[in-house]
């Protein structure tokens, strides 16, 4: 069994192969044996833990995702496809979601870390910038040369997608 | 300065001078209280600069605003990930062949960047998104699109680019973008509708005089660039196959209803030996005019090695002196193969039977490449009336096919299943000879749909080396053939002395008409003759024992007691009157199918295909 205590100081006891799913736990215990020492995850609150242990209990079983080679292009890495079960777990608040994808990059889950982004993809999936703004209530903060080099773009945009 | 009309009052403005511009740097400080008169009017004669514009402040808030939601809590590297991703899912739309009229367009996610400064900030940041150049038809003229490939060919730095066209036409500017900066793009995917592009080539001279063996060199492009293309794939393009973007970083070509001459062929496929990293070629030559080898001097190229080759498809008419350049080919044992022949005019030609030599030169290809080969075929002979289409695939349990396997591992595998696939209606005696060159003895799986197979003879041919085959799937529509089938599985013949398939565990039949309603039919007996062979071959100690009835025509539960001494179980589905009586078993599929993915289908079934056939490669 692993023990880890959050930036809230609450306890989570987990099984091995749920802990060591998460890159920076297995390289806190060494890959050794049990771990009698709780493992401080100071980045990550108690309310986000619990859904990072949610998905590796879910995903206890998965096959290891294979090595990309080194210099692989991006566009040419695999990505774990999402199940019904990941779309499920990962409908979830926007706030809440950014905490899952920072917690995913601070443990080193990367099978969660692409979930996450994928989602927030998804959600900006055909929004035009405004949308995109109100959807992140975003203000754009533009300097009158970027809003005239946006205009092109958009003009540029606009004629390819015609 | 006076205004007419308004002599009473005069304003004088002085112009600063370059002393005073400088002094108005320090004149921020408040005026002490002891200035003299003289000191304050020099002071309000050089004022203070002005404040920054609100709109600046507000911008400053803007960014300032942003920076507290919870989306920038995310570092730029995580924000670049999202819209890599982003990019993807918008062009992957357009890429693929299964949405013609994508809901989004290649370029909407070009929005990143116009969300917000930081955004904007974090996608030119990002070079490695703006690497994908894909394009498809648009009303705007394509001067516009080329100054936009301009754009993002100068925002990827020196990122290795992707090229995706989709159009009717491409326009000359676009041309040179992709010449002048060859060196940079590692994949280019071009297909056009309707026009012709003259992809750019170092002459359009033939090259006659060029042996077979030997390939030009490579002209120079410009500024010395060397092409690095590891993806081509060029689609109704008029392409010449000595093209200097043939070069020797290829991993995939796939080359598809371009113009080309067959003279061309031999030295194209000549070239391909220079590409030590080949491991996918696609060729479809169809609608080519000029058929037959222009060959004066009697040479053919000497045995082509592609060592490295995994996959490799190729779909043309059945013209023989094409073949016979093909069967100068060596590719390896675990490489997938999927041919495909067209005989649009001439359906017989193919059959050695009717005088054709196809079937002899693919004979020979087969005969070379085919030895103890573990990896998924698949051959199709597409006519006017005549289909014939074999494959063979490897499949593991609870998994779907298919798998690259070499021997070794289906020697150690017992549960692995070899499953082959039969369906055919005139051209079975030609696909009987090609099949001689698989290892039949390693199937366990057998689905056959045919059509017009009335000779017990071509069943012995398919099935007399299955001797390790567990199971069979019968999809067919006239009671006849089903019954040859099984007359073939209990007699014995001078070429297969012993009974088919002995080692046969469960027969299934797909749409079979159990009772035939017509008169004819009826007067012949065939549902009779159906059980008395399958009766013949229990009394020979080899009953069979499952027997299932899938979909199957005007079966009734009447009926199936009279199958009950044919087989140990039976099973059936309670359909009973699923199937209507089709009229042709495959079409062709049109022009507008023509696509990459052509190699993969080949034949489009009309009703309930059953789909271990179409999904095979």
């Amino acid at each position: 069994m692993v023990t880890v205590v959050v930036s809230d100081g609450v306890t989570f006891t987990m099984e091995q192969d749920v802990a060591f799913q998460c890159g920076l736990i297995a390289d806190f215990a060494g890959g050794g044996g049990d771990q009698e020492e709780p493992i401080p995850i100071q980045a990550v609150n108690s309310t986000v833990m619990r859904k990072v242990i949610e998905y590796c209990e879910h995903h206890r079983n998965d096959p290891p995702q294979p090595e990309v080679p080194e210099g692989t292009p991006l566009e040419r890495k695999d990505r774990r496809g999402r199940d019904a079960w990941d779309k499920q777990f990962i409908q979830v608040e926007q706030e809440l979601l950014f905490e899952i994808i920072l917690a995913a990059n601070y443990l080193n889950i990367k099978p969660l870390l692409d979930l996450g982004c994928s989602q927030v993809a998804e959600m900006m999936k055909g929004k035009t910038p405004a949308e995109i703004q109100q959807m992140f209530n975003i203000v754009n903060g533009f300097t009158a040369d970027e809003e005239a080099q946006n205009g092109e773009g958009e003009e540029k945009a606009r004629n390819l997608n015609s | 300065m006076c205004w007419q009309g308004e002599t009473n009052f005069q304003v004088s403005i002085s112009t600063p001078s370059v002393d005073s511009d400088l002094k108005s740097t320090s004149s921020q400080r408040p005026i002490p209280s002891d200035c003299s008169d003289h000191q304050v009017s020099i002071q309000l004669e050089n004022p203070p600069p002005i404040d920054p514009p609100p709109v600046d402040r507000a911008w400053e808030l803007h960014r300032q605003r942003n920076a507290l939601l919870p989306s920038s809590r995310l570092p730029p590297e995580l924000w670049g990930e999202i819209m890599y991703l982003y990019r993807d899912m918008c062009s992957d739309l357009v890429d693929s062949k299964t949405l013609s009229r994508p809901s989004l367009s290649p370029f909407s996610w070009i929005a990143v960047a116009q969300v917000c400064h930081q955004w904007r900030q974090m996608a030119l940041d990002l070079p490695v998104l703006w690497t994908r150049i894909i394009h498809r038809k648009t009303n705007k003229s394509r001067e516009t699109n080329a100054v936009m490939f301009a754009e993002m060919l100068t925002r990827s730095r020196d990122c290795p680019m992707t090229f995706v066209y989709r159009d009717t036409s491409v326009g000359v500017p676009t041309i040179g973008l992709i010449v002048q900066h060859i060196h940079r793009f590692r994949r280019i995917s071009i297909e056009l509708r309707e026009a012709m592009w003259p992809f750019p080539s170092p002459t359009e001279s033939e090259p006659s005089s060029i042996p077979f063996d030997t390939c030009p060199p490579p002209p120079i492009l410009p500024d010395g660039n060397i092409p690095k293309i590891q993806e081509l794939e060029i689609h109704r393009v008029a392409f010449m196959l000595y093209s200097p973007f043939l070069c020797r970083t290829m991993t995939k070509i796939s080359l598809a209803k371009c113009r080309m001459k067959t003279l061309d062929c031999a030295v194209f496929l000549s070239s391909l030996q220079e590409m030590p990293g080949l491991l996918s070629l696609a060729l479809e030559f169809i609608e080519i005019t000029d058929l037959e080898l222009h060959n004066p001097s009697g040479q053919m190229p000497k045995v082509i090695q592609l060592r490295n080759l995994q996959s490799f498809r190729i779909a043309m008419d059945g013209d023989t002196s094409m073949i016979a350049v093909l069967a100068r080919l060596r590719v390896p044992h675990n490489a997938r193969m999927s041919f495909r022949f067209e005989s649009r005019l001439e359906a017989y030609s193919l059959t050695p039977s009717r005088g054709g030599e196809c079937i002899r030169a693919l004979d020979d290809f087969l005969a070379s490449n085919l030895i103890g080969k573990m990896a998924p075929f698949r051959i199709a002979f597409l006519g006017n009336h005549d289909s014939g289409v074999v494959a063979l695939w490897h499949s593991e349990p609870d998994s779907k096919w298919p798998h690259y396997l070499s021997p070794d591992r289906v020697d150690r595998d017992p549960d692995l299943v070899v499953s082959m696939s039969i369906s055919t209606s005139q051209v079975t005696g030609s696909l009987q000879i090609l099949c001689n060159h698989l290892p039949l003895s390693e199937v366990r799986s057998v689905y056959v749909s045919a059509h017009s197979v009335s000779r017990s003879s071509l069943w012995h041919g398919f099935f007399r080396r299955m001797k390790e085959a567990r199971s069979v799937h019968l999809s067919m529509y006239r009671t006849i053939d089903v019954v040859y089938f099984l007359r073939a599985l209990t007699k014995r013949s001078p070429m297969c002395p012993s009974l088919l398939l002995p080692q046969l565990e469960r027969l299934v039949l797909i749409y079979v008409p159990i009772v035939p309603t017509s008169p004819y039919l009826m007067e012949r007996e065939y549902p009779n003759q159906m059980r008395t062979w399958l009766r013949i071959r229990a009394t020979r100690g080899l009953k069979v024992p499952t027997l299932e009835f899938r979909s199957v025509f005007n079966l009734s539960e009447s009926n199936i007691e009279e199958f009950r001494d044919c087989a140990e179980e039976i099973i059936w589905d309670g359909t009973t009157n699923e199937s209507p009586y089709p009229r042709n078993y495959f079409e062709s599929p049109g022009d507008d199918d023509i696509t990459p993915d052509i190699f993969l289908g080949g034949v489009r079934y009309i009703h309930n295909p059953p789909d271990v056939v179409g999904n095979v490669l």
